[in-house]
């Protein structure tokens, strides 16, 4: 088990980030600026229902795609991307 | 008997759902001898109401978690059921998993009311804020509004001030009136209408009209008694009630009464081997929850309730009924969307394209609402609630998967559930 | 002006209202679920030039040519994506040359596709595969909006929709049920065009369901560019084992992967069975070993209307009754044909291809 304060190393879209272990992947990515660090799309990227109902939050982790990251906790050396191709709709 | 790999997947009660209800009824069972499996879509136990994060819950889990693992309750957490049989064939990410009986105890979702603007980044479920800050989202000095109803809104603001976050509002659309009946109804040593009252930042008939900015959330417009207000902010947290998750129990075959299953005394669903507890059948927060589950986990452990457990249930479920009647939603709730605002927000449907049709198949069919990842859980609860459209059917997966987790050899059915088998 | 009462509101029978209504006659179209919800919507949505038997191929070749002159709304998601009929070893890529052979002689490009060749085309595909033949001219549509497209322009020529159970269809007249009341409607025709449950309003026509699976997935990084179908396929559409699959996957215009197929007799059962999706897909896998990491995102199970000689049945059955079903797994591909062909024959005009094939009287003395 691991401990509120120890932090682990992730990639999110290639960039090495330090986060608190224990965290969800949705928490952590908001914590590291959000959906202003993901591409823009048209209505962003949200969890909106931080429980794994609403699919708001996916993400590419570890290579596949649709993962609900507020379902998932971050682990050390784990790789995560905000998808630019997948799982979007195209704009009109 | 040798035991070959199928036997090893074959249980006396599969307990679906980590929350209250599903502990209680897990540890109850498998103290009197049953051999319980409970599987869990999150990594952790405890449910939306008692986990922490993924190594925490809540003080008042711990006993649950202890006594599970004294009874030798089998873990199967970040797993999804993707199809089920009566009366506990599930097919799951993890590989398939047989029991004579089933719990279900898979718990709400929040009811999220299209408004504008809340598709935009910053705006949150008011669950699905606390659940993200129970998982680590850092609130620390961010400007929140909480908005919509439930007694959750208040729960979620105290916790949100105590992880530093600055409540500006908690926007409750019911009436003054009526929650003060609520409050009274309680009865002495409730504390709601406290709570309610020492909070200066609470108002009733008070709900989200628009949530304003252009890359992100930058102010919410909130109704209030004789007219408008904006505040600015970082997070919205909405949320207009709780909903019971009925995709499980539907393909169970479970009859569905006022959108909840329906059980007997004994937490016994309409489908033989299948019982529920929780808020699947009623929403009623955590301590009816656990009061089902024990019932749930004696009926299927082979004894009989204890009286005064059907008594605290049935307080339980009244208190339920007083939350239903003292949150129910004002008209003006339904008519927040506009033409061009976003139903469904998975396949971005406006609301116009899904209103123009006279029933959710048909919307469905020419739309594409309901069709993406969420399949249908947010924007058809929120077409039930806005147009009073029918629940759909549910199909496997009943939850998306990988292809591959698809891949399962047909179950055989499991034994007659027997008595005797357990000892 | 005649009165035409359509029964079925799925691709068939919305073509046959638009046509009916377009040559001026006064339509009512009768169905209990919405426009292109039943067979239409379960299906795969695939205009696809099969290879088979000479009738079946002239009216397939007929109605892709009518697909090709109607200009259909963006919402049908219409992908002219090509077909890519894939050969696991030698002996299947001979059957592959002698297709494109009949192809040809039949004015359809098809060219084959070396082994070398098939990589590039859909790099999904596993290494080791004979090769494959390409029939560009072949398409994916979203089938429930393109039987609304046919509803609209039936509308237009003032066709109504009638939300109601059929429960008897005679010459002139059906019987149906709205609102819990039951009547009769009279009409110069009826025209049956109700997919599997034919045989239940036409006990002397058999029409069998063959029941499919289908699953979908989620919008993803491009995986298929054709429709991908071994050439296995053509021998288990006319299988009778009980339960036969093949390796078919679609690109969606939007990006999503439509999964196929399966074939199973004697069952009317809708519900999506387990057992028979882990052999689809592993057959399909099996082919694509990537698409266990695609995310799957629903399941469904349609029913497919199979007439006793595979054919379609359409033309009159008797005076004021015709019927136009048992098109199987081409609906879609056959529905203009199909409307076309019985618009010519109740108008007794001369028909653009021969009828006989499909007359509902070929079954032998118990039909009507």
């Amino acid at each position: 088990m691991t401990t509120d304060s120890e932090r682990v190393e992730v990639l999110i879209d290639g960039t090495v980030l330090h986060v608190a272990a224990n965290t969800s992947v949705a928490a952590a990515v908001l914590n590291h600026g959000g959906s202003a660090s993901l591409p823009s799309r048209r209505s962003g990227w949200t969890p909106l229902c931080g429980m794994g109902v609403c699919w708001g939050c996916r993400l590419t982790i570890d290579g596949q795609a649709n993962r609900r990251s507020c379902l998932i906790p971050v682990a050390a050396g784990m790789r995560i991307d905000t998808q630019p191709n997948g799982s979007e709709p195209e704009a009109p | 008997m040798s035991s070959t790999a199928s036997e090893a997947s074959t249980y006396d009660l599969a307990v679906i759902g980590g929350g209250p209800g599903g502990l209680a009824a897990a540890a109850t069972a498998a103290e009197l001898g049953a051999r319980v499996v409970l599987v869990d879509e999150s990594p952790a136990l405890g449910g939306q109401i008692w986990r922490q994060n993924r190594s925490r819950v809540v003080p008042a889990a711990q006993p649950w978690l202890a006594r599970l693992e004294a009874a030798g309750v089998e873990l199967r957490l970040g797993t999804t059921v993707w199809q089920a049989t009566p009366p506990g064939n599930l097919h799951t990410s993890q590989g398939p998993i047989r029991a004579r009986q089933t719990v279900l105890a898979c718990g709400a979702r929040e009811l999220l009311l299209p408004f504008p603007g809340w598709t935009l980044p910053g705006v949150h479920g008011v669950g699905g804020l606390q659940a993200l800050v129970h998982s680590g989202l850092e609130v620390r000095g961010r400007r929140v509004v909480l908005a919509g109803s439930g007694p959750l809104l208040l729960q979620v603001a105290a916790s949100l001030t105590s992880h530093g976050a600055q409540v500006l509002r908690v926007a409750e659309q019911a009436p003054l009136s009526r929650l003060a009946r609520f409050s009274l109804g309680l009865g002495p040593g409730k504390t709601w209408q406290a709570v309610t009252l020492a909070n200066p930042r609470f108002r009733a008939s008070s709900w989200p009209l628009e949530a304003l900015g252009t890359e992100r959330l930058e102010a919410v417009r909130l109704q209030r008694v004789g007219g408008s207000e904006i505040l600015p902010c970082d997070l919205l947290a909405v949320g207009f009630g709780l909903t019971p998750n009925l995709e499980l129990p539907r393909a169970l075959g479970c009859r569905i009464e006022e959108g909840a299953v329906a059980v007997d005394e004994h937490q016994r669903s309409s489908v033989r081997g299948v019982f529920a507890v929780g808020e699947v059948c009623g929403i009623k927060g955590a301590p009816g929850a656990l009061v089902d589950g024990l019932c749930a986990g004696a009926s299927a452990g082979g004894t009989t309730i204890a009286r005064p457990l059907l008594r605290k249930r049935d307080r339980q479920r009244r208190f339920g009924r007083l939350l239903t009647r003292t949150f129910s939603l004002r008209e003006e709730i339904r008519q927040l969307a506009r033409s061009e605002t976003t139903l469904c927000r998975c396949e971005q449907v406006d609301y116009a394209s899904v209103a123009a049709h006279p029933d959710w198949t048909s919307a469905k069919l020419a739309s594409r609402c309901g069709m993406g990842l969420c399949q249908g859980r947010i924007c058809g609860a929120a077409t039930q609630a806005l147009f009073g459209w029918g629940p759909h059917g549910v199909r496997p997966p009943l939850t998306p998967v990988p292809v591959g987790a698809l891949f399962s050899h047909d179950i055989p059915p499991p034994p007659p559930a027997s008595r005797e088998s357990r000892s | 002006m005649s009165r035409i009462l359509v029964v079925g509101g799925g691709i068939v029978g919305t073509a046959i209202a638009a046509d009916q209504a377009e040559r001026g006659h006064d339509v009512v179209l009768i169905c209990d679920s919405p426009i292109g919800g039943g067979a239409t919507a379960a299906g795969m949505g695939h205009l696809i030039a099969l290879d088979g038997e000479a009738a079946k191929v002239e009216l397939t070749n007929y109605s892709l040519d009518l697909w090709r002159t109607v200009e259909l709304p963006d919402d049908c998601d219409l992908v002219v994506c090509g077909a890519l009929w894939v050969a696991a070893d030698d002996r299947e890529m001979q059957t592959a040359a002698a297709m494109r052979d009949r192809y040809l002689s039949r004015g359809i490009g098809a060219e084959l596709i070396p082994a070398a060749q098939l990589a590039e085309l859909e790099p999904e595909l596993r290494p080791g595969l004979a090769g494959g033949l390409r029939v560009p001219t072949d398409a994916v549509l979203y089938p429930p909006n393109a039987a609304r497209y046919y509803w609209h322009r039936a509308v237009k020529s003032r066709a109504r929709h009638l939300t109601a159970r059929v429960l008897t269809v005679e010459s002139h007249r059906v019987q149906l049920r709205d609102d819990s009341s039951e009547r009769w409607l009279e009409a110069d025709w009826v025209v049956v065009a109700a997919g599997d449950r034919t045989s239940a309003l036409l006990p002397e026509l058999s029409i069998r369901p063959k029941k499919g699976h289908v699953v979908i997935t989620t919008r993803d990084a491009p995986f298929v560019r054709h429709q991908v179908v071994e050439l296995g396929y053509v021998g288990t559409t006319k299988s009778r084992a009980p339960v036969s699959v093949a390796c078919n996957v679609q690109p969606r215009r939007r990006g999503q992967v439509l999964i196929g197929s399966s074939r199973q007799e004697d069952t009317h059962d809708p519900r999506v069975e387990p057992a028979v999706l882990d052999r689809m897909l592993r057959r399909a896998a099996s082919y694509f070993p990537g698409l266990t990491r695609l995310t799957a995102l629903r399941a469904w199970t349609g029913f497919r209307a199979v007439s006793e000689d595979g054919a379609p049945i359409i033309g009159s059955l008797r005076p004021g009754l015709a019927v136009a079903t048992g098109h199987e797994g081409l609906g879609i591909t056959q529905a203009p044909g199909t409307a076309r062909l019985l618009g010519q024959l109740l108008a007794e005009e001369p028909p653009d291809l021969s009828a006989a094939p499909f007359d509902p009287h070929r079954f032998g003395s118990e039909a009507a």
